[in-house]
């Protein structure tokens, strides 16, 4: 266990940067932004074995563990790759790979590993489902959303509360009866969000995963806490993005007859955006080697992580705008793309306040 | 008091492990408990100081652990900066008083000699040094170069086989204690700026030297103004080459590879600790003050940014171990210790309400005045900053 990266990952960033660029070139975000739907390079991507990572080979995973994953999250947020691999490689998958029996996994796990399926884990601070016994099986009813990743994911794993409290997870296909999946414009279209309501959706015995109300309970919080470290993991990717580009900019830009970056208060944003981006690098670093190791401050490290990276990166992007000065404002230029991404991830996955409650919690107040 | 301790961000071998139970099992055994009491300081006067460091560095010695990051044939034993960084953390996790008088020619005098001094220095110097016999100062700063340390004006004359001193060092600290400073002085007067200086070895007895204790706003004295005049050393007292100075003091200054930030934080986690456990007991209003979310908010920021400044601490010392050289992360580490230092001193004094303000009971005011040492000191924030756009970012001088 090094903190730092293996000579291994070293390779897995390279060949996932050259992959990540070709697959989700500039205009990519900007065209989903533009309400176009542009089509999803995830099989090619899947057939590198990204989706699989975290999950054993047995179960037709890639092997490795979530400090690998770390590193393709990385490179997807320096291209705002859409939230479609994070929920499903993140959330869903993981969950079906760990709690289902062999014919689940045959039925629900591969296709979300080989890309022709995306996933979405319905759980969460913005999620109220309620299981009822229905025939030979649950009734799903509830409401959740805006949700990352729900507007184009075909499985949805959900999670509700049953009659005695208990957590029942679910494997629910979007063209079910009773299902609705309606797309929000959001502010960060890469984000992909939909709300998700379910009304009286059946569900048979062989769709509900097996596992006793506790240990699925865990596996949901477990499931949360990735998806909470893999968007700050992709943002601290991002966050690099904005501060390459801001400091370019600054070099070739003049006024006064001198570059900007020239210019202390410019170098002084900077100087922070390096502070902003290098401890929040740090601290999502840790939460996924917790996480991957299965250490017992795995949920404050998650938290910790959410909590300072989103906040920290969301200052950088304003900056990295600022330093752009009326060409960043600008529909064309990029940058507002990744300052979307940032304020939007800032909100999901469990706000700032949550987490921080959370590691009040787990400090002992 | 039960400290949560965090767990290790790097693997340790087993000889790593076994090499920290056996220090924390001894500094648990020799390191007074009252050392963790709130508000605990060694003694203030010089010679009770003096006598409480050689105490402390004597055991330490006894069980092989000062100066065990020299070379083997120096003294030392070669210790790798995973084994420093262990110890760092074990001392300061007992309260050990970080970076006392023996602190400078350890760590800074030991080092440069290693690496620039002459046999006769090095013979003269570096055993005394480790047998903390010898205590040394640093001679930096003056009143007119702080930040711009490269405008130093203290002037060393050559006149035959002397130089001849004359100038005045401030923030010197312990020089009132000090039997010899390393000097950073002007040799060449025909260069403004870093061609023209040396480094050089001075005997704080000799005469000439005259040390005047400086009272810095938290009310101690833990610095002094030098004043030289006509002082008078030997050509073979400057360390490596005459005019070469800058270089010789730089290629040391630079190798703060983070150890010493790993047992800032380790003295700042017992403090969010500590503030955290004295929440749980408080009140206001007649209802619990863990209870209010502000509080607990405040609270969970404090520990999180502490935290955040170990991870920091330790990517440092991953690359510095991986490559040798400060990374990107160097720069930022130090910006952000002292920026978090700051908020949580502010953090501390908000929850303590008045009674935190009773410096007889309360120690969070002299943390938040404190602070400023490391906002200012050894790179001020705002030069720190600019030297990490300039060299890290390659943005323009202006």
């Amino acid at each position: 266990m090094a903190l730092g990266a293996t000579e291994e990952q070293d390779l897995l960033r390279t060949t996932a940067r050259q992959a990540l660029e070709k697959a989700f070139p500039p205009d990519y975000a900007r065209r989903l932004l533009d309400d176009e739907v542009p089509e999803a390079p995830w099989p090619q991507l899947a057939r590198l074995g990204w989706f699989g990572i975290g999950i054993d080979e047995a179960a037709g995973g890639a092997g490795g563990d979530f400090t690998d994953q770390a590193v393709v999250l990385h490179e997807m947020g320096r291209v705002l790759a859409p939230a479609g691999y994070s929920a499903t490689a993140v959330g869903a998958a993981p969950l079906v790979a760990a709690l289902g029996s062999p014919e689940q996994r045959a039925a629900w796990l591969e296709p979300l590993l080989s890309g022709a399926r995306l996933g979405v884990l319905v759980a969460g601070p913005d999620a109220s489902i309620e299981a009822a016994g229905g025939q030979g099986g649950l009734a799903l009813s509830g409401e959740a959303g805006p949700l990352p990743g729900a507007a184009e994911a075909q499985t949805l794993v959900v999670a509700a509360d049953d009659a005695s409290g208990g957590t029942v997870l679910s494997l629910v296909d979007r063209e079910t009866t009773g299902v609705t999946i309606t797309p929000v414009r959001g502010l960060d279209a890469t984000a992909q969000l939909a709300r998700v309501s379910l009304n009286g959706v059946q569900v048979r015995d062989g769709a509900v995963l097996g596992a006793p109300p506790d240990t699925a309970a865990k596996a949901v919080e477990a499931a949360l806490d990735r998806l909470a470290v893999a968007s700050v993991a992709e943002l601290v990717g991002a966050g690099e993005k904005m501060q390459e580009m801001a400091v370019e900019y600054a070099k070739v830009r003049e006024q006064f007859g001198k570059p900007i970056g020239s210019f202390q208060a410019i170098k002084h944003m900077a100087a922070d955006m390096v502070v902003r981006l290098e401890s929040s690098r740090a601290v999502v670093h840790y939460a996924a080697l917790s996480i991957a190791e299965g250490r017992d401050d795995s949920d404050e490290a998650a938290s910790a992580a959410k909590a300072y990276a989103a906040e920290a990166i969301g200052l950088l992007a304003e900056d990295a705008l600022q330093v752009h000065g009326g060409i960043g404002f600008t529909w064309e230029h990029p940058i507002h793309l990744y300052v979307r991404r940032a304020a939007s991830v800032a909100r999901l996955y469990g706000s700032g306040d949550m987490h921080r409650e959370r590691v009040a919690q787990a400090v002992g107040l | 008091m039960n400290p949560r301790r965090p767990q290790p961000e790097l693997a340790l071998t087993p000889a790593q492990e076994a090499f920290r139970d056996e220090v924390r099992d001894f500094l648990g055994r020799v390191a007074p408990k009252q050392w963790l009491e709130p508000g605990w300081r060694p003694p203030s006067d010089v010679k009770e100081r003096l006598a409480f460091q050689r105490e402390w560095d004597g055991k330490l010695r006894d069980a092989g652990l000062v100066g065990m990051h020299w070379p083997a044939e120096y003294g030392g034993r070669g210790a790798s900066l995973l084994e420093q960084a262990i110890l760092e953390e074990e001392l300061a996790w007992c309260g050990a008083p970080q970076a006392g008088l023996t602190f400078v020619g350890l760590n800074l005098v030991g080092p440069t000699l290693i690496a620039h001094g002459s046999p006769a220095q090095k013979t003269r110097h570096l055993p005394a040094i480790l047998a903390s016999e010898e205590v040394w100062c640093q001679g930096f700063s003056e009143p007119n170069a702080g930040s711009d340390l490269a405008s130093v004006r203290t002037r060393a004359a050559v006149d035959g086989d002397a130089l001849v001193i004359n100038g005045q060092k401030v923030w010197t600290s312990y020089a009132h204690a000090a039997d010899f400073c390393m000097l950073l002085c002007r040799t060449n007067p025909d260069e403004r700026r870093s061609r023209g200086l040396s480094l050089v070895i001075v005997d704080m007895h000799a005469p000439g030297v005259e040390v005047r204790p400086l009272r810095q706003a938290t009310g101690e004295s833990e610095f002094n103004e030098v004043f030289l005049t006509d002082v008078r050393i030997s050509r073979d007292d400057v360390i490596g080459d005459i005019d070469d100075g800058w270089r010789v003091a730089m290629t040391t200054l630079l190798h703060e590879r983070g150890t010493a930030l790993l047992g800032i934080q380790v003295r700042q986690r017992q403090l969010v600790d500590r503030l955290i456990a004295r929440v749980k007991t408080m009140e206001r209003d007649g209802r619990p003050l863990a209870q209010d979310p502000m509080v607990r908010q405040a609270l969970a920021r404090a520990s999180i940014e502490c935290d955040v400044v170990r991870h920091l601490g330790y990517r440092c010392l991953e690359t510095a171990i991986r490559t040798g050289l400060p990374g990107a992360e160097g720069s930022a580490a130090k910006i952000f210790l002292s920026d978090f230092i700051r908020r949580f001193s502010r953090t501390a004094l908000d929850i303590a309400g008045a009674a935190g303000l009773d410096m007889g009971e309360e120690d969070w005011g002299h943390q938040y005045l404190g602070s400023f040492a490391l906002s200012i000191g050894a790179g001020t924030t705002q030069i720190q900053k600019n030297i990490l756009a300039e060299h890290l970012l390659g943005l323009p001088r202006g």
